[in-house]
């Protein structure tokens, strides 16, 4: 198995990557789509884990910042979702040019899942597996913005934050810092503009939409988003793991239960 | 007999936070912060499983730690917006 860092895209806007390569004959290629924000930081590790046990399984993987995050090209504002879509592509190419024969594998991680799932048609994937995707762009916008407030009761026993003003603030060409992160009015429309799979859209042919959670009772949203993938046509599994929300954590967790059935699900009726 | 709603709220904290006690442990008086290590990421978990439990909206207007510092002032919250 070996690791090996990777430039991949243009000379001024390049992706850092980490290409996993198995000793033996590749099974399949599988693209790693981290979420944003925080929840990129503090899911780093367990997807460090999941692609290392993917290799292992003999899969060729590729983990990969998008522009304006981690090791990347660019500031974080400067880019939007359309940009970090064209950046899966470009990963997803270059996995390609790897592995030519290789069938592809989009696995995503909230709204790493988002852009996977936009992405997959575009890749030429065969399979999508999302874990806690965040599918809906408003809500993400809600929850992220509800996360700042919690800091904020915590450090001063009130939060300050008022999110409709928040949104207010960038419809008007604003922009606001989201936990360090500076959101500016085209990403923030952007976001608002994901919205979950519907009935007849284009999707890939399998997928699989993992809840993680407090317990293993599947959410309704994910159960909805799951029928309106197979109503296309997709073969859309669900599944749920007891598992604290790894991607918000500071300390560790461990996701190994959730690869290891990712991994399973991905070798089913290959 | 059925739950009050502090039990109910301590079975949601123990399953949500992943505590290793037993609900009925969690003494209703004390600081879910001080003494149960409850932290930012715990207390957003908290808000979602309140509004999941209870069928409540958490409004912008209710961060405050005085509606989450205890298990008695969760219930006080949540029976003040129980339909």
């Amino acid at each position: 198995m070996r690791e090996e860092s990777v430039r991949l895209g243009h000379a001024n806007e390049w992706l850092h990557g980490s290409l996993h390569e198995p000793d033996e004959a590749a099974r399949g290629a599988a693209l790693i789509c981290a979420p944003l924000f925080e929840e990129r930081k503090s899911a780093q590790r367990a997807l460090v884990e999941f692609a290392r046990a993917l290799c292992r399984a003999h899969w060729l993987v590729l983990r990969f910042d998008y522009r304006g995050c981690g090791d990347s090209a660019g500031d974080f504002d400067a880019y939007s979702v359309p940009d970090w879509q064209e950046d899966v592509r470009e990963a997803a190419a270059f996995l390609r040019a790897r592995g030519p024969d290789l069938p592809l594998a989009l696995i995503g991680l909230r709204l790493g899942g988002a852009l996977a799932l936009r992405s997959a048609g575009a890749c030429a994937a065969e399979t999508v597996a999302l874990w806690a995707p965040a599918l809906d762009g408003r809500r993400y916008l809600r929850d992220v913005l509800r996360r700042k407030m919690v800091k904020e009761m915590m450090g001063q026993g009130q939060a300050r934050t008022r999110r409709n003003d928040c949104f207010e603030d960038l419809e008007a060409g604003r922009r606001l810092d989201f936990d360090g992160y500076a959101v500016t009015s085209r990403l923030y429309r952007d976001l608002a503009a994901l919205v979950p799979p519907a009935n007849g859209e284009p999707s890939p042919r399998r997928a699989l939409l993992a809840h993680v959670g407090p317990n293993e009772r599947l959410p309704t949203d994910l159960t909805a988003w799951a029928a309106a993938l197979a109503a296309s046509g997709c073969r859309a599994d669900t599944v749920a793991f007891r598992l604290p929300p790894f991607w918000s954590l500071i300390g560790y967790a461990d996701t190994a239960p959730l690869a290891e059935r990712t991994i399973r699900w991905m070798e089913e009726e290959r | 007999m059925a739950a009050t709603v502090e039990d109910r709220l301590k079975t949601m904290i123990v399953e949500r936070l992943f505590m290793k006690i037993e609900p009925d442990r969690i003494e209703e008086s004390k600081s879910l912060i001080d003494e149960y290590g409850v932290d930012s990421v715990s207390l957003l978990e908290l808000v979602v499983g309140i509004e999941e439990e209870f069928g409540i909206e958490v409004g912008d207007e209710d961060f405050s730690v005085a509606n989450f510092e205890t298990v008695s002032a969760l219930a006080d919250f949540v029976r003040k917006r129980m339909p």
